[in-house]
Parts: structure tokens; C-alpha cells; sequence
């Protein structure tokens, strides 16, 4: 790689890691297992930074490596961890008891509670605040499973126990 | 409502430190990575060519050759089976599933930084032979002649490239305290084995363990650590879950997580 194309990815990475990183910590609830997978996308997104670059598309790719490394990380593997670690917030579920009462565990167990791909559409859509077709395009779907996706997602999180004790979401539809 | 979950989610990411990984060891990954993507798909290339070749001729001799009977495999004739599950703390998300690369660190990697054997088998960080690169495995012991070993590993607070503190866990199921075979899935079966490794930190002398009802302290040698902890039965980590604690010469604490 050039130098100047280099330089490109490090501000890239520079200016982005922590934003990546915390969709990552969204998708598995494991601020480890975020850190590890955005690490591990950031590997990868050098490997094809020139030709990602050329098209225009570093945010929306990195992104999409950035879901797909977290959730794959997620998924039972014959050759990876089963016992107690593959669950999300694994790590964090008992050591944060007091913590369950604040609105950051609460949505963050709300969102535990949905199928990967059902949480991905929100934490996009919602989050990082990308529109319909960038979801699409970061979950490698068509639009339509993305409104669908989202659709069944809110439904569940509007029903969920823990945020309709939440006096400002009481009474949302 | 999708307004208060912004919110909430921007709530829920909130922590004192911003991620910042060291971008100079990201792009010496993403070379190193490149560089060996280019070399495999060039060997893959010339393997390919020569197969190609190979094969042709010996289409022209097929009609001509008698095939001869072969002896009987004999035990020494077959490849060793290769039972050691191993990983990069650096390369993890592709090393854990290569059975590839895994044969030939087994193969080639006879570099044993430390070894820890017990009734399960061995725990072994292993030193690639330039001296550049280092594996975690675990090993078993033969039983009816089919060794054990792990299961499968996990990366545990190890960061890919830049976390000072590594440690990369294996598991392996066990009937009570009586280690089984890869291939056994029966569920009433409860005991558990993990098996630790990791490098040791800069100030960092003794690593010790504490859960399931068991204390010890890693063996460490050359800058790099393995332990291994057992339960007859995987419930009993509700109660008493495993710790690592981390000191420096002083005796003074500088690390403990629950693993």
C-alpha cells in the first residue's frame, strides 16, 4: 500500500474505532468481545483499503465488516467456546446487579433478547442512524428484510418488560 | 420511541475510555496478512499449475499400468493424528478453525516455550520456527487409543493486537472428574476442564487462580503461562466462579478478572 493511501486508513481508523467499536459492543454486549471484533475488522478492512477507498464506500464497509465480525463471533462454532461464554453479556450480566436498574442495562437487556440479526437492524437503524438501504447493505440483505427485521424488533422491544417499566417509554407506540 | 432508544443506546455505550487500538501494530497485522494471502494464493496457483501437469501425463499412462497390490497400512505407514487444538492470540478469529495451520504448528513448531501435562493431556504454548510467532494448545492423552483434547477455545481479554493483558481459554467436557473423548455428547455428563494460556505481562511474576474450590498459581516460563482448572460439574461455577489475579515482585495485585 502507499504511503499516502496508509495514511488514509490510519486517520480512518484514528477518527472511527471508538464509534465502530461501540455499534460492536451493541450487536454482543461484551465490551471485549466488541474491542476484539472491531479489531479484527479493522485488520481486514487494510487488506482491501485501496480498492474500498476508490469507490467511496470506507464508512459503509467498515461498518458492514464491522456487524458481520460481531456477529460471527456470536454464532456456536464446533471449535469455539459453548460453556458459558458464547451468551451475550456473558461477562457482564451478574457483575452489574445495581446496574440493572439504569437505563443502559435496561436496553441493553431488552436488546440481548432479540435474534442477532433483529438486534443489527435496530442498533443500525437507530443507532448509527443509517437508513434503510445502508442497513441493507451492512447486513448484506434486501431492504425489505430490513423493515421487517425492524418492524418485529420494535414490537418486541415496545412489549418488553424492562422498558415498559421506563416512565418515558410507558405508553409509546 | 425510536428517539428514546437513541438515547438509551448512546446511554448504554457510555464508558470512561474511548477505544483507541494502536494503529501502528493494526497496519503491521494488516501487511503481515496481505503479505501471506499473496504467498498462499501464489502457492495455490503453482500446486494447481503442477497438479494440472501431473495429470495429464498420467492419463496417457493409465492404460499401460497394472496397479500392483499395496501392503497393509501399518500403524508407523499412518499421519499421526493430530489432536492438539491450538490458536494465535493475534490471529485468533482465523487460526482456532484452520485445521490446516493447526497441523502444521503441531508438525513444525516443536519450539515448547512451556508445557504443562496432566491427566487431561498437555497445555502447551508453542514458538513458530523463525521464533516469531507463538500458539496456544492444549493436547490430550490417548485413552483406547483415541487422544483427547479440547473442544474448543475462546479469546478471552486477549486483543488482537494490542491488549497487555492475554488470555486464551480452551474447554473440554468431562464425565465427573474422568476426562471423555472428543466425539461424547452425552448431556448428563457436567464436568468441565478450562485450559488457560496467555503471556505474561511486563512486571507480572505470579499469576494465580482461585474458583471451582481450587487455588494454584500458573506456570510460567519465558514469558508465557498456562493453568488448567476442573469441576465434575459445571454448576458448581455458580457459587464459586473462576478468578485471575495477576502480581507484580512486590506482591502487589495489578490485575483480577472473572473468567
Amino acid at each position: 500500500m502507499r504511503p499516502e493511501t496508509e495514511q488514509d486508513y490510519v486517520e480512518f481508523v484514528t477518527h472511527h474505532a471508538n464509534s465502530l467499536c461501540r455499534t460492536a459492543y451493541l450487536l454482543c454486549g461484551d465490551w471485549r468481545r466488541a474491542e476484539d471484533a472491531t479489531q479484527e475488522a479493522l485488520i481486514r478492512l487494510y487488506r482491501v483499503w485501496g480498492r474500498i477507498q476508490r469507490k467511496g464506500a470506507v464508512g459503509a464497509y467498515a461498518r458492514k465488516v464491522v456487524v458481520s465480525t460481531t456477529l460471527d463471533a456470536l454464532r456456536r462454532k464446533s471449535s469455539q467456546e459453548v460453556v458459558g461464554g458464547d451468551e451475550y453479556f456473558a461477562n457482564e450480566a451478574e457483575a452489574d446487579v445495581l446496574g440493572v436498574l439504569e437505563n443502559r442495562m435496561v436496553i441493553t437487556k431488552a436488546l440481548a433478547e432479540l435474534p442477532p440479526r433483529q438486534r443489527a437492524c435496530v442498533v443500525l437503524r437507530y443507532f448509527d442512524e443509517l437508513s434503510v438501504d445502508e442497513t441493507a447493505i451492512a447486513l448484506d440483505c434486501r431492504p425489505g428484510t430490513v423493515k421487517s427485521q425492524t418492524l418485529r424488533a420494535l414490537e418486541k422491544l415496545r412489549t418488553h418488560p424492562s422498558l415498559a417499566e421506563l416512565s418515558d417509554l410507558v405508553g409509546i407506540k | 420511541m425510536t428517539g428514546e432508544l437513541k438515547t438509551l443506546m448512546d446511554q448504554a455505550t457510555e464508558r470512561g475510555t474511548s477505544f483507541a487500538p494502536d494503529v501502528t501494530e493494526l497496519v503491521a497485522a494488516g501487511r503481515h496478512r496481505t503479505r501471506r494471502r499473496r504467498v498462499m494464493l501464489s502457492a495455490a496457483t503453482a500446486v494447481g499449475t503442477a497438479t494440472a501437469v501431473v495429470a495429464v501425463l498420467l492419463v496417457g499412462r493409465i492404460g499401460a499400468t497394472r496397479t500392483e497390490p499395496l501392503p497393509a497400512a501399518t500403524a508407523a505407514d499412518r499421519p499421526a493424528a493430530i489432536t492438539d487444538l491450538c490458536a494465535k492470540s493475534d490471529d485468533f478469529f482465523r487460526t482456532a478453525n484452520d485445521d490446516a495451520w493447526r497441523r502444521q504448528v503441531v508438525t513444525n513448531w516443536t519450539d515448547k516455550v512451556v508445557e504443562v501435562t496432566d491427566a487431561d493431556g498437555a497445555m502447551t504454548v508453542r514458538r513458530s520456527p523463525d521464533g516469531s510467532q507463538y500458539a496456544y494448545c492444549v493436547a490430550g492423552v490417548p485413552i483406547q487409543g483415541q487422544p483427547l483434547g479440547g473442544f474448543g477455545s475462546a479469546l478471552l481479554n486477549v486483543g488482537i493486537v494490542t491488549r497487555g493483558y492475554q488470555i486464551q481459554r480452551y474447554w473440554s467436557l468431562a464425565c465427573g472428574n474422568a476426562p471423555v473423548e472428543r466425539s461424547y455428547k452425552q448431556s448428563s455428563c457436567r464436568g468441565v476442564r478450562y485450559s488457560y494460556a496467555g503471556r505474561v505481562p511486563e512486571g507480572v511474576t505470579r499469576i494465580a487462580f482461585t474458583g471451582l474450590g481450587q487455588r494454584a498459581d500458573a506456570a510460567i516460563k519465558d514469558g508465557y503461562w498456562v493453568h488448567r482448572v476442573y469441576t465434575d460439574d459445571i454448576r458448581n461455577s455458580d457459587p464459586d466462579p473462576i478468578y485471575i489475579s495477576m502480581y507484580d515482585a512486590s506482591g502487589k495485585q495489578v490485575f483480577k478478572e472473572r473468567y
